[in-house]
């Protein structure tokens, strides 16, 4: 099923980074809002449901996860290898969004079950881009239910 | 006469005994007692003739005791000489020595005489010991140097590992910040422009301009310490392929300075690194593009084999030249002859020049201010491959 309203979960612990892609992503025509994590610790948190992700209603759970790499207490390869081990949310997107564009890490990212590997852009012009080919490109996929 | 005979045979006898440098002792066999001595050994010694003559051997610190006196003049009696290479002695006054024993046991007119020769060898010993430490010595500072040169090498590994992995995590972490001062310029400038006056939207450009640049300076210096750092493997590269990956690089350059591109077939194949060459091609053609001058910009490709299996790949331009005092100067980094009227970081030819060293080949220039350049870089030519794949 296409998803209309997609909840999109970013995880970075670039809290200006962040800003601009909200920014960004608004400009895009998103009408939901973003939902953040602060680094792969929290991501995780926030997917299980724990503390006060449990609440659903203020804190959705995610249909895509723009998820950066380099962060601390969990990195981005940590949480897609959690992520790949639970029956409730092993099918969720995974589009990785890191400023790294070395063969090995995005590789590995594949191996660990990404479903896409962007490089974060420059410039604005080039987020843009990524944002309203992101949003054209949900409204054309299927999504199969998490659990 | 006999007796003149005999007479000048003693005589002889008697100078060498007298000159001669090695100290000589007489025995009698029966008694074995010193008969004669001859003035090198009472020197060596120290002894005068009154204090040898009737002594035993022992009894000058030559053999040890009297059984071994015995023990050695037995063995004389049945080998007829005897020989120790290295005797430990003393003088009169106590001076420790080293001598070389010869012994002898002779026949001389019906009755046997006993001749020792003794050979102060001290001298000998000491230069000899001295040239053994030495070598040892120098045997464990070979060994301590190699120790020393393979921990150096390990350590050198690492840091080159630690600088390259640095510097790519300088240039990541210094790119996000970038990425949102210069995001956040725009937006300014983009959504706010109705709030901002003219000055505040130029503030907003400027800041937006240098994020830019810092970016490309950034992802020069990235190029310019992975060609520097990376492991390299030289194989046979088709030169034609190569060439039309770097110009289909420059595809935006070209059509925008709406330049005329020339690339001479055929392309010879040649030892090098695809990637690596390909990057310095584009660096090279880009500046080809860039430092135009009024005319329209011609660019040639063209490749030149020369003696010794060389091959020159010449990258020609109609562009404004370079002064000869500046054609060292160019390869370095950070390096810009004109900043406000063209753009650029000052990395491209440093990046051009460390390529080309790590591919061991040459790289150099003629011009000319308003006679173009023709840049050339030198790259051993591949062996004769039929069937050359396209990489």
């Amino acid at each position: 099923m296409i998803l209309e309203n997609p909840t999109i979960l970013v995880v970075d612990d670039d809290d200006c980074a962040s800003l601009l892609v909200s920014t960004v992503f608004e400009r895009a025509g998103l009408v939901q809002p973003l939902q953040f994590a602060r680094d792969g610790a929290e991501a995780i948190a926030y997917l299980s449901g724990e503390g006060v992700y449990q609440d659903r209603v203020q804190y959705p759970l995610p249909t895509v996860m723009l998820l950066d790499l380099n962060m601390p207490r969990k990195n981005g390869f940590e949480v897609l290898a959690w992520l790949r081990q639970q029956p409730a949310l092993k099918r969720l997107h995974v589009y990785v969004l890191s400023a790294s564009s070395q063969d090995e890490d995005i590789r590995r990212c594949y191996d660990l079950g990404a479903n896409a590997y962007l490089v974060k852009p420059g410039n604005l012009e080039g987020l843009m881009q990524q944002a309203n080919c992101l949003l054209a490109w949900l409204k054309l996929s299927h999504i199969a239910p998490l659990a | 006469m006999i007796t003149d005979v005999f007479s000048a045979s003693e005589l002889r006898y008697r100078r060498l005994f007298e000159a001669a440098h090695d100290g000589i002792l007489i025995l009698d066999p029966a008694t074995r007692r010193i008969i004669d001595v001859n003035p090198c050994l009472m020197d060596f010694l120290g002894y005068p003739r009154e204090e040898l003559l009737g002594k035993e051997l022992f009894e000058i610190g030559l053999l040890k005791d009297e059984a071994a006196s015995q023990a050695a003049f037995r063995e004389l009696q049945t080998n007829g000489s005897i020989r120790y290479d290295d005797l430990p002695l003393a003088t009169k006054d106590g001076r420790p020595v080293d001598v070389e024993f010869v012994s002898n046991l002779y026949h001389e007119g019906g009755r046997a005489i006993i001749q020792c020769n003794v050979r102060d060898i001290t001298a000998r010993k000491k230069s000899e010991k001295a040239l053994r430490d030495a070598e040892l010595k120098l045997t464990l500072h070979a060994a301590e140097l190699e120790n020393t040169v393979n921990r150096r090498t390990t350590e050198l590994r690492l840091s080159n590992q630690q600088l390259e992995n640095f510097v790519a995590s300088v240039a990541r972490d210094l790119r996000a910040p970038l990425r949102s001062m210069q995001g956040f310029a725009q937006l300014l400038v983009q959504d706010h422009a109705a709030k901002l006056d003219r000055t505040g939207r130029d503030y907003a450009n400027y800041i937006n301009t240098a994020a830019q640049m810092m970016d490309r300076l950034l992802n020069d210096l990235l190029a310019f310490s992975q060609i520097s750092q990376q492991k390299i493997e030289l194989g046979p590269v088709a030169l034609e392929t190569v060439v039309e990956s770097a110009l289909s690089g420059c595809e935006t350059e070209i059509v925008e300075s709406e330049a005329r591109v020339d690339s001479n077939a055929p392309w010879p194949a040649v030892l090098a690194h695809a990637t690596t060459l390909r990057q310095v091609l584009v660096n090279l053609i880009g500046n080809a593009l860039k430092f135009v001058s009024a005319k329209t910009p011609q660019v040639r490709l063209r490749p030149e084999e020369r003696p010794g299996g060389i091959v020159r790949i010449w990258v020609e331009d109609n562009g404004i030249g370079i002064p000869r005092e500046f054609h060292e100067r160019i390869f370095e980094v950070f390096q810009r002859l004109h900043t406000t009227s063209y753009a650029g970081t000052g990395m491209g030819l440093a990046i051009v020049r460390k390529g080309v060293e790590r591919m061991s080949g040459r790289v150099g220039l003629t011009s000319a201010p308003g006679e173009g350049s023709r840049f050339w870089i030198e790259l051993p030519k591949a062996p004769e491959v039929a069937a050359l794949t396209k990489q």
